[in-house]
């Protein structure tokens, strides 16, 4: 596999800003005063302003912890591996760390500034300066804050003090003002809460309440976009802060941020994924763990107590590729070699509230194997374990996590056959743009008959009924990258007549006007069974344009072999195309259906394709374009012109060399695999409705092995 | 023998009963498992076949350029060259006129790969902060193929590098498969190609190109 860097990085300005998908060369004009404008000179009285909790009021700090809390966090440092590494590299470093002095600096001009420096490096500062009270750090911090007040804006840009970049900003300055409260001149403490506030106002009016001139409302239209998450926790982290100053009434936007915190908890999955993809997830996780941290401590609340927060955890580990450093996600993720930074920290905040010791061994493994920089040097633990990881939870073991999971909120499922780095995980998708809860977050915003209300599901993929198959290192049948140009075709699904799923073809997929997704792609069948056995089944016909059923079943016999089974109808004789993108591929007896997936690495992925007609073969070069750089892969393709088919694809990543028959009488499609020890019989039925699962029972020496029945309904979300 | 086949249609067991069914048309139609049949494969190993040649040394009829003072193109001893100096980003363009198969455009989907024969000789001349000039040729000069439409859009792009067989510029003459798959990924019309060109971003103001982009084949295959 080829990867194209130089699309992006060499000619990027060339490429990207000439096919009119990339920031302009220049930024334009901001209008200071028209924005600021619309920030009122004062708040209206608070209805029901939200007051601080008894056991912290007056005492700073408070947000991520007290003074309390760090007398515990010395202690865990001097024992605990994990937490006396974060510690001794964040204090390594900020020893060194020398005051601030720079005069409209990168990080209110740039959100990447703003992410890696702000919330990245100088927020670690403030357990730094916790845990080691250097007279050093404590300089340093208070010449960030005075840089900050100095500046007369903290996001410099079209979204004037309400982007990205402003929440990252917010968040930084406020763990480091309430580090250091105490300790501060008690004039500049005020001036520094003073204005504080003046950017929590901004961001409110100009971001939340959508004042800015900016014309795309892009975070604020629906509640799981992860930078709505960035700009709350830094909300959080200044108000929560600031509150009880002395000379500050922020009364009334304590009461707001209270609104905004409940209403995203109101609309946030159960699951706690992340409908962009494990890679998005990452990006806005941490934040709003850090925020419910925060408002529970500080306000009172118990927003850690959704299920979410339990449960966030489950996408980063079953969407994690074997033995890579990456994942193996749909939507927008480059699914390439990353160091575990600070935003992945915030995912031990799941075992921390369950108490479950097996998910914290399973993180505490994913952490140490990507602290690495690329050349191998280790690198530095992140500041954010010491907000996360909780080092009581010792003794587990990651091998004893299920090893397939369903993801009821986005329709997927992921199944393995080991946590270990040789294993084999395949991933399987069949669900809304968004996800289930976002549909129904839209449905319930959308007043009277007016079209439906806007969400943003930017950075989903037309994926329905899409696989991934990663395998000991490698990635076979490949999951795709951050694209900006979003087409069925790139996944391994199907298309009809060389067309995709519907909205396909966008740099940023955007909502189905009028329809509500969640009838359009959806789970039919989950079925998990003995020894790490799994079917599940989707149905998307309604996602594409001519077909009445497109029903794919994908049965995972871990430590044997993969069925990946089609039965598709269409409304006349279409061009059936089914897609599987790999590195390079090879066709060994097209006469019984052999070929082979390959890899530059070494791996190979045989696999056996057969249908109930006759049906042409390709491998030609597929393009997967990359925001952060292309792939030069290939693809099988195997299509015919036909009102229907029933394709049957037997993978054989475990090397036991089964072969497959098919055989289809009426309806009813019998598949025979055979190999040494493995002698199965299965008999496929159509599902009888849009809503059924198929009818699917294999039997082994006469023995039922597993089945799917009319029964066997995957789970979705309740309304 | 008769009476026996009729006796075992009457009284079948249950494998027996299927069979009639199915013979009888009861349960539809029987299929058994279709193979699938070739039709396309770019592992084949079958060597290349040129469909169209846009040009070949000695053959430079029809043939127009468009460059600029930083990318002079002219032919020399039959080859196309191209000098490019300074650090200016810059696109030369090669035009041809119709001739046979040779259509004044051409889809580029309709073939699997683009060959350029050709060689990127020079180096670039870095003047250091004291002063000092060094001479660079890192291994990947990001230096691009592209096909331009007849909006003079780019219709996509290929690093000479990455479709190298070393992952290097090349800088001795190699022949370039570049799969077309590369050459129209763009968002602009990618149907109707009228100039095949290069492209090469701004180098750094303390950098000096003097570079000899130098073609001996253009052509489309199979």
């Amino acid at each position: 596999m080829k990867f194209f860097r130089p699309l992006c990085v060499a000619s990027a300005v060339l490429s990207l800003a000439s096919w009119g998908f990339a920031a302009p060369a220049t930024k334009p004009a901001v209008d200071y005063a028209g924005n600021l404008a619309k920030v009122p000179a004062a708040d209206p009285a608070p209805t029901a302003a939200p007051t601080i909790a008894p056991a912290v009021a007056g005492q700073h700090p408070r947000l991520l912890f007290t003074a309390a809390d760090i007398e515990t966090l010395k202690k865990q440092t001097e024992t605990d591996p994990v937490l006396k590494r974060a510690a001794g590299d964040l204090l390594t470093w900020a020893k060194r760390m020398k005051p601030v002095t720079e005069v409209h600096p990168m990080i209110i001009r740039d959100d990447t500034a703003a992410l890696s420096t702000s919330t990245g490096s100088w927020a670690g500062l403030s357990y730094a300066y916790a845990l080691s009270k250097d007279p050093k750090i404590k300089d340093a911090i208070v010449s960030i804050l005075q840089m900050m007040i100095a500046e007369p804006y903290w996001a410099d840009g079209a979204e004037l003090d309400s982007n990205m970049g402003a929440g990252n900003n917010m968040f930084m300055v406020g763990l480091l003002f309430d580090v250091v409260h105490d300790d501060l001149d008690p004039e500049l403490r005020e001036k520094i809460a003073a204005n504080m506030l003046v950017h929590v106002r901004r961001m409110y009016y100009l971001g939340h309440k959508q004042g800015a001139l900016l014309a795309n409302k892009y975070w604020q239209q629906d509640t799981q976009n992860n930078h709505r998450w960035h700009r709350d926790a830094g909300m959080s982290a200044c108000l929560l802060s600031i509150f009880d100053v002395k000379g500050i009434d922020a009364g009334f936007m304590m009461q707001e941020h209270k609104k905004e915190m409940d209403l995203l908890m109101k609309w946030w999955p159960a699951d706690g994924d992340c409908h962009e993809g494990a890679g998005y997830q990452t990006f806005g996780f941490m934040y709003l763990a850090a925020a419910a941290s925060m408002c529970d401590r500080v306000m009172g609340t118990d927003y850690l107590k959704h299920p979410g927060f339990s449960n966030s955890w489950a996408q980063q580990i079953y969407y994690a590729a074997p033995g890579r450093n990456s994942d193996m996600s749909f939507g927008d993720d480059m699914n390439g070699d990353g160091v575990f930074g600070n935003l992945e920290g915030g995912f031990f905040i799941g075992p921390k509230i369950t108490r479950d010791k097996n998910v914290q061994a399973a993180l505490t493994r994913r952490l140490q194997t990507k602290v690495k920089r690329k050349d191998g040097r280790p690198d530095n633990y992140p500041w954010s374990l010491l907000a996360f990881y909780d080092p009581t939870l010792e003794g587990g073991d990651y091998k004893a996590l299920p090893t397939y999971k369903l993801f009821e909120d986005l329709g997927a499922a992921s199944m393995r056959d080991t946590w270990e780095d040789n294993g084999v995980c395949l991933t399987f998708k069949c669900g809304p743009y968004g996800g289930y809860k976002l549909s129904e977050y839209r449905k319930a915003m959308t007043q009277g008959d007016d079209k439906l209300h806007y969400i943003n599901v930017a950075h989903d993929d037309p994926d329905a009924n899409s696989f991934a198959l990663g395998m000991d290192g490698a990635l076979m049948f490949h999951p795709g990258l951050y694209s900006f140009r979003k087409i069925t075709e790139q996944q391994n699904a199907v298309t009809i007549d060389g067309k995709g799923q519907i909205n396909e073809g966008n740099d940023f997929m955007q909502p189905v006007e009028n329809v509500d997704m969640r009838t359009l792609s959806y789970l039919t069948g989950w079925k998990p069974g003995e020894k790490g056995r799994a079917i599940v089944e989707g149905e998307a016909s309604p996602a594409y344009k001519g077909l009445k059923h497109f029903r794919r079943t994908a049965v995972f016999m871990p430590g044997e072999y993969i069925l990946m089974l089609d039965d598709i109808l269409g409304d006349a004789a279409r061009q059936i195309a089914w897609r599987g993108t790999v590195e390079k591929g090879q066709f060994d007896k097209p006469e019984t259906g052999h070929c082979h997936a390959y890899t530059k690495s070494g791996k190979q992925l045989d696999f056996q394709m057969l249908a109930n007609k006759d049906f042409d073969g390709a491998i030609d070069f597929m393009y997967l374009d990359g925001r952060f750089g292309g792939a030069l892969m290939q693809q099988f393709q195997f299509s015919l012109n036909s009102e229907s088919v029933k394709f049957a694809c037997l993978m054989d990543p475990w090397k036991k060399k089964p072969e497959m028959t098919l055989k289809e009488v009426g309806d009813t499609v019998t598949l025979t695999v055979k190999a040494d020890g493995i002698d199965d019989v299965w008999t496929w039925k159509p599902a009888k409705d849009g809503e059924t699962p198929s009818q699917l029972t294999c039997t082994r020496a006469g023995a039922e092995l597993i089945t799917l029945e009319e029964k066997d309904k995957a789970t979705r979300p309740a309304n | 023998m008769l009476n026996m086949k009729i006796k075992r249609l009457i009284k079948p067991g249950p494998a027996r009963l299927i069979l009639l069914a199915a013979l009888l048309g009861i349960f539809g139609p029987i299929a058994t498992a279709m193979a699938f049949k070739v039709i396309k494969n770019v592992n084949s190993g079958e060597p290349v076949v040129d469909k169209i040649v846009i040009f070949e040394k000695g053959k430079t009829e029809g043939l127009t350029f468009k460059d600029d003072a930083n990318c002079k193109m002219e032919i020399v001893d039959g080859s196309i060259e191209c000098k490019i100096i300074g650090n200016e980003a810059i696109a030369p363009k090669i035009y041809w006129t119709p001739n046979g198969d040779l259509k004044a455009t051409f889809d580029p989907r309709k073939y699997n790969f683009l060959i350029l024969t050709c060689r990127l000789e020079g180096n670039t001349k870095q003047t250091n902060p004291t002063g000092k000039i060094s001479e660079l040729r890192p291994d990947n000069l990001w230096f691009v193929a592209t096909l331009f439409n007849e909006k003079n859009e780019r219709a996509g792009l290929a690093n000479l590098a990455d479709v190298s067989e070393n992952t290097r510029t090349p800088d001795k003459t190699e022949t370039l498969k570049i799969p077309m798959v590369l050459l129209t990924q763009s968002p602009n019309d990618v149907t109707s190609i009228q100039a095949v060109g290069f492209m090469w971003s701004a180098a750094h103001a303390n950098q000096y190109r003097d570079f000899k982009l130098v073609i001996d084949k253009i052509s489309l295959a199979d």
